[in-house]
């Protein structure tokens, strides 16, 4: 623009004396436009201009002006203008300041309250249980970087509390506990007044239970425990370990977990309703298959047992005839015709036998044995289970490695019925082991089952590892249902082992069974059952 | 001729049990259900009846009840599927000579009633 203006003086053309009057032109022309046609709002910043000059005039002028009249000009005028200079930026220079500080200060809040914001997002979407336990672990290590977190689930039956979800930061050589009594102190403490224990307060505090509480924390090696309450129920609690750099839990800290416990309250009610709502759902079709099942087998049973019966009568027949009229079989041919015969019946009666079996073992194992329950030897069972499966087992193709408390442990049952449940583990876990052996062809690979057993609290956990060819994932629902087999033939499984054992384990002995397989590399049964006083 | 009857409501068992015994040299006569059973008893006289315990139309209990209102003592072994043991136990006081299970093992049954028949080999 300018270019257009003066290019007459940049060309050195000298139109004296009017070498400016382009420039002039153009100032002239946009004052113009900018009155007329109110290009910019010229009376706001004229408006303003005015302000600042009659309050400059004031501010400037009435301390100037006394100190002219009663002093002169003289040295003072530079300190006091220069005081009522800076005073005038004060103001700016305060808020600029203030605006900086404040975001350093409170930038550990907003970590907070943005990782707040994702959390309660991501809650809300997620249904699985151990999936939501996982996300509220992660994200108070993170937000608060912390050396461990542990939450723990109340479990209505057991009225204990069982370690459902865990994350470490840094390792050692401790772990948490499995599972914690639900009438410890701590839990009494909560239900009594619902806020959070903090070890630092506890070992300073003067109140009558600190010193217990602390113990019981340190036991946790927590720094802070906190609950969450669901429907004004203590369900879960969740384990602080210290933070990493050792600082002590502040207010701001606490008031995170606080909000993020209400949230977490919520997702865990929704995921544990969803749970249940799927639990309820399977166990009915469950129940809905067994009393179909129920009803038809007896009759079922029947049937079966009475087409066993004539097949075994008509073969073991013939058969019998056979082997009377063998001297008229003189001929070469003849006697080879016999013999083929002779297989063809016994294999039919073979048939005939092992349909038997699975019809008994229905009928036996769906009823309650008749002895009484006693106080059983974990190794006397497990001992006499192995030499049950003797029977199958060559004795040096697999080994069983135990690992039991030596100064022994007993569970509450009846003998016979888990000395069952043993055999069948170790028989299933046998086949598994051999199917593997067969079918991958590992060096050095041998069959070893592991049997360890422990006492918890008011009951004997057990565990049966086996270095199997495991359950494929969509063979594990079913693997507890009756006449399910993936034994290669039927000829070997009956189908029922499993279904029996759960029955006796959790109908008969009020205990529990769980399974957890690798496909390829082992499947691991667990079992609880209530131990012997 | 030891006699023995063989009541049953299948053919394929009757037929071929009978066919057993009879190689044996039992004189068998059979019976397809309780009251065809309970209308040969007296005529034929059996020295060991096999009685099956459920049949189609009368069963075996109902037979071996009337025949103990009848006075009759002939001897019974109960065949018996996989019954309660309400029925075992009520054979029992009917005084029924033993019982064998379905689906049977034949050289048990063998053993048993030849040695009921006084046929021991």
């Amino acid at each position: 623009m300018t270019g257009i203006v003066d290019y007459i003086i940049k060309y050195h053309l000298e139109i004296y004396p009017y070498g400016y009057f382009s420039a002039l032109l153009f100032i002239g022309i946009i004052a113009y436009a900018i009155v007329r046609y109110r290009l910019m709002d010229i009376t706001l910043a004229f408006t303003k201009l005015g302000i600042l000059i009659v309050v400059y005039a004031l501010v400037l002028g009435i301390p100037l002006g006394i100190g002219w009249r009663m002093f002169g000009f003289g040295p003072w005028v530079f300190p006091t203008g220069a005081a009522i200079l800076l005073s005038t930026i004060g103001p700016f220079v305060y808020y600029f300041f203030e605006r900086e500080a404040e975001a350093r200060l409170l930038w550990e809040q907003r970590r907070y309250q943005k990782t707040l914001r994702q959390a309660s997002a991501g809650m809300g979407r997620i249904r699985e249980l151990d999936k939501l336990l996982g996300l509220i672990s992660f994200i108070l290590t993170r937000t608060v970087k912390i050396e461990h977190v542990g939450i723990y689930m109340f479990r209505k039956d057991t009225r204990t509390f069982l370690l459902s979800s865990m994350r470490r930061i840094k390792t050692g050589e401790w772990s948490l506990p499995f599972e914690l009594p639900g009438d410890m102190l701590m839990m009494k403490a909560f239900r009594q007044d619902g806020a959070p224990l903090v070890y630092d307060e506890l070992i300073h505090s003067s109140s009558e239970e600190a010193p217990d509480l602390a113990r019981g924390m340190s036991g946790l090696h927590a720094a802070l425990v906190f609950p969450i309450f669901i429907r004004s129920e203590l369900m879960t609690i969740v384990v602080l370990g210290p933070k990493i750099r050792h600082t002590v839990y502040t207010e701001d800290d606490i008031s995170v977990f606080t909000i993020l416990g209400n949230q977490a309250a919520l997702a865990i009610d929704n995921a544990l309703f969803y749970q249940d709502m799927k639990q309820t759902q399977e166990q009915l079709f469950k129940a809905e298959k067994m009393a179909t099942i129920g009803i038809m087998a007896d009759g079922l049973s029947h049937q079966i047992n009475n087409r066993l019966h004539a097949i075994g009568f008509v073969s073991g027949d013939m058969e019998d005839t056979l082997r009377m009229k063998r001297a008229l079989f003189a001929s070469p041919e003849l006697e080879d015709i016999a013999q083929e015969f002779e297989r063809g019946f016994r294999r039919l009666e073979e048939n005939v036998v092992h349909g038997r079996n699975i019809v008994q073992g229905l009928m036996k194992y769906t009823r309650k044995g008749e002895e009484g329950e006693a106080p059983c030897e974990v190794a006397d069972v497990l001992r006499s289970a192995w030499e049950m499966a003797q029977f199958k087992v060559k004795a040096d193709s697999m080994r069983i490695v135990e690992d039991l408390p030596p100064e022994g442990l007993r569970i509450r049952g009846n003998f016979t019925q888990i000395q069952e449940v043993f055999f069948n583990l170790i028989d299933n876990a046998y086949d598994a082991m051999m199917q593997r052996k067969d079918e991958m062809k590992e060096p050095g690979f041998f069959p070893t089952l592991r049997v360890h057993a422990q006492r918890v609290e008011t009951v004997v956990a057990l565990t049966f590892k086996d270095n199997g060819i495991g359950v494929k994932p969509e063979d594990r629902e079913k693997l507890f249902t009756p006449f399910f087999t993936t034994k290669a033939t039927s000829r070997k499984g009956t189908g029922l082992g499993l279904y029996v054992i759960r029955k006796i384990v959790e109908e008969n002995h009020g205990g529990r069974i769980e399974m957890e397989s690798v496909p390829g590399e082992g499947t691991e049964f667990r079992i609880i059952l209530p131990a012997a006083v | 001729m030891p006699k023995l009857l063989i009541v049953d409501d299948e053919v394929d068992v009757r037929e071929f049990s009978a066919n057993f015994f009879r190689k044996r040299g039992v004189d068998v006569a059979v019976a397809s259900g309780g009251a065809e059973a309970l209308e040969m008893i007296p005529r034929e006289r059996p020295d060991l009846c096999l009685l099956d315990i459920r049949m189609q139309g009368m069963t075996g209990m109902e037979v071996l009840r009337e025949l103990r209102t009848r006075n009759d003592a002939t001897r019974v072994v109960m065949v018996s599927g996989i019954e309660d043991e309400g029925v075992v136990s009520e054979a029992q006081s009917l005084g029924v000579v033993s019982f064998i299970h379905k689906p049977l093992v034949l050289d048990e049954l063998e053993k048993k009633v030849m040695k009921e028949l006084g046929l021991s080999s």
